[in-house]
């Protein structure tokens, strides 16, 4: 049975493939295309992500009960990553076609350029990026960037082009003027 | 054949003046030389690109907002700072790798007002004694060569100049030099024969004397992340910084550029151009759109005793429907076509520079005899092939790759596939195959063109537009299939 729940704020384009227990936070983008698919237990997707074209979200099924999923806040997940990963930090990049096994934990601030793979069991220190052909790795120094300009920018410019899936969770702090006024009205 | 080396940039796209690049070098004694205004990252090698922050007259700067995740520079996105802040905020640069995330602040580097240049290029304490020793044992070099290669002048025990070589064999000093694995001279002023060979300040000598290794590269836990790689080091190997704040920026290497020209006639036999303004250039980037690109799919594969199945691909980059043609090598008559060419030239008005592209290939009977193909091709197909146009949009919607068992795709068997702008084509060859020599296979490949650059010159009012009836142009084709046997 799918049930999503999708914050106020959070843009999430109508004919995305959403199967399973979703949670999506607010002012997270999930751009036309994104599959997010929670058939071994519920997904949770924190605030501020950018979820970008052709990305599959996946939490399978592996016979062992209900396992969460878990995502937080500012990351972004790139045209064509894959994630599997059951458990993910914030401020993190996925780059394009790169591939997160089911093993694999990500904290804080790690960049995985793309068409990395990382498998097997293992989790990425802070700041970790993961580069090159061979995937080289290195820890970075820079602070943690969220995506602001980007996300405003997306937040005003999606719903003039796509049907937007209206926000039916209620927001646990009292919203702002602000928050209110973007989540668009824009329905299927 | 007289070969030219001109050193160039990727980054800049300039070409440098031997001579010029002389004093352009700063980075490495045993490589090419490095470009003066490009830098690369000494942890990935990838080229490092300008960012900008501003910073606040305090001294604190903002965060520096890689601004996107797309790679943009921070340039483009931090002019969206409030006009109060950008006001009393300076701008300040600094360079960072957008693949490996390296910037210069690790590298203890101040950050620069200006976005180009100024950058502080770390020098090696023995530069001097290094490059006095390799100026010694060059001309050390030069020296027993010149001897080796005129060895009737020995008996004068004359050292040559560079310029004796270059003379001698037409190749420059830098060229010399570059083949030789040497970094030019850093003053290029001609030796005469009597000079004698530099002295080095300080010759190099073997120690026994070895430093031990320190103990605590035995007690200490090795932390990966805090110590530099091989590759590191190796990038920079007059430097070799062993620990990650000790990496500096490299000076981008260059690249060669050869040319060849005709000693006889000066004409240019192989010009290499890098500028998208030059003319040469544009007629191949125009030839690229008109006419169907041919692909070899895979290996052949041996069906029978001298039988091989040919996957060609046939793709279509302009942007009209094209129609094609395969026809056997021995149809191909050019002389026969220059005849009709010029005998269609004077009944008809030249008006339209159209029948210029029907223009067929005339050989040379040595060139003839070279085009001539190993095997021959069996079963070629009688009708047209219709390559669809080139769709830019279709890479965005869904595949229209249609498998082989799709009959209905099909125009008749030949064709493999076909998926957008692409048509492959089954042929088959057969001929027999020395084991050592590689197979050729040619075939005569007849493909509508339209002449779209005489639109315009046509007034609306004329009565028949010529111009835009397709002209069948025949060219032979020679793939080779590599060594098949």
């Amino acid at each position: 049975m799918t049930t999503v729940k999708i914050a106020p704020g959070a843009v999430v384009y109508s004919k995305c493939d959403l199967q399973g227990d979703i949670t999506i936070g607010s002012h997270t983008i999930v751009h036309p295309g994104a599959r997010i698919i929670a058939k071994g237990g519920p997904i949770v997707i924190g605030d501020c992500n950018i979820i970008e074209e052709r990305v599959t979200i996946l939490n399978e099924e592996r016979g062992e009960g209900q396992h969460v999923m878990t995502i937080g806040s500012n990351n972004v997940f790139e045209v064509d990553a894959h994630i599997e990963a059951m458990k993910i930090g914030d401020y993190n990049v996925i780059e394009p076609k790169a591939h997160l096994g089911y093993g694999i934990e990500l904290t804080n601030g790690c960049i995985i350029s793309a068409m990395n793979r990382l498998t097997g069991k293992e989790t990425l220190p802070e700041k970790t990026v993961v580069y090159g052909s061979s995937g080289a790795r290195r820890l970075h120094t820079e602070k943690f960037t969220s995506q602001a300009l980007q996300l405003d920018f997306l937040r005003k410019m999606f719903p003039n082009y796509h049907t937007i899936l209206r926000p039916n969770k209620k927001p646990e702090s009292a919203p702002s003027a602000k928050s209110e006024s973007l989540a668009s009205p824009a329905v299927l | 054949m007289l070969q030219l080396h001109i050193p160039f940039c990727h980054g800049a796209v300039i070409g440098i003046a031997s001579v010029k690049s002389q004093r352009v070098r700063k980075s490495t004694y045993f490589g090419d030389d490095g470009c003066g205004s490009c830098l690369d990252c000494p942890v990935c090698g990838h080229h490092l690109s300008t960012r900008m922050v501003s910073s606040t007259p305090s001294g604190s700067t903002s965060s520096p907002v890689p601004p996107t995740n797309k790679g943009v520079s921070a340039s483009s996105s931090t002019g969206e700072e409030s006009p109060s802040q950008s006001a009393t905020a300076k701008r300040v640069y600094y360079l960072a790798c957008s693949v490996c995330h390296w910037n210069s602040r690790e590298a203890s580097l101040p950050d620069q007002n200006v976005a180009k240049g100024g950058w502080p290029t770390l020098e090696n304490l023995d530069a001097k004694t290094i490059e006095s020793n390799i100026e010694h044992y060059s001309a050390l070099v030069y020296l027993e060569k010149a001897e080796r290669l005129d060895p009737h002048r020995r008996a004068l025990k004359k050292p040559r100049s560079y310029y004796f070589l270059s003379e001698r064999y037409h190749a420059s000093a830098a060229s010399a030099r570059l083949r030789a694995g040497l970094p030019p001279l850093s003053v290029p002023s001609p030796r005469s024969g009597s000079d004698p060979i530099p002295q080095p300040s300080r010759k190099f000598e073997a120690t026994d004397d070895l430093p031990r290794l320190l103990p605590k590269l035995l007690t200490e836990h090795l932390v990966l992340d805090r110590v530099t790689g091989i590759s590191e080091r190796h990038a920079c190997p007059e430097l070799q910084a062993e620990l990650p704040q000790d990496l500096h920026p490299i000076h981008r290497h260059l690249s060669v550029k050869r040319s060849l020209r005709c000693r006889s006639c000066e004409h240019n036999v192989c010009r290499p151009e890098h500028l998208a303004m030059a003319i040469k250039f544009k007629i191949q980037n125009a030839a690229y759109y008109h006419i169907p690109e041919v692909r070899l799919g895979h290996l052949p594969v041996r069906t029978e005793e001298d039988e091989w199945d040919v996957l060609l691909i046939f793709i279509n980059h302009s942007k009209h429907e094209m129609k094609i043609q395969i026809q056997d090598l021995n149809e191909w008559d050019p002389e026969e076509k220059v005849k009709e060419f010029q005998k269609g030239k004077g009944s008809e008005k030249a008006e339209d520079g159209l029948h210029v592209l029907s223009v067929p290939l005339v050989l040379e009977p040595r060139r003839k005899f070279e085009m001539m193909a190993d095997v021959s091709t069996l079963g070629l197909p009688s009708g047209d092939i219709i390559v669809d146009p080139l769709d830019e949009a279709a890479d965005i919607g869904s595949s229209s790759f249609s498998s082989p068992l799709d009959p209905s795709s099909a125009q008749f068997p030949v064709i493999v596939w076909r998926s957008e702008n692409k048509v492959a084509v089954g042929l088959r060859a057969k001929g027999k195959i020395s084991m050592d020599a590689s197979a050729k296979m040619g075939f005569l490949l007849q493909y509508d063109c339209l002449n779209k650059l005489s639109d315009s010159t046509h007034s609306p009012g004329s009565k028949v537009d010529t111009s835009q009836q397709p002209v069948p142009v025949q060219i032979p084709i020679f793939v080779h299939l590599g060594h098949i046997y």
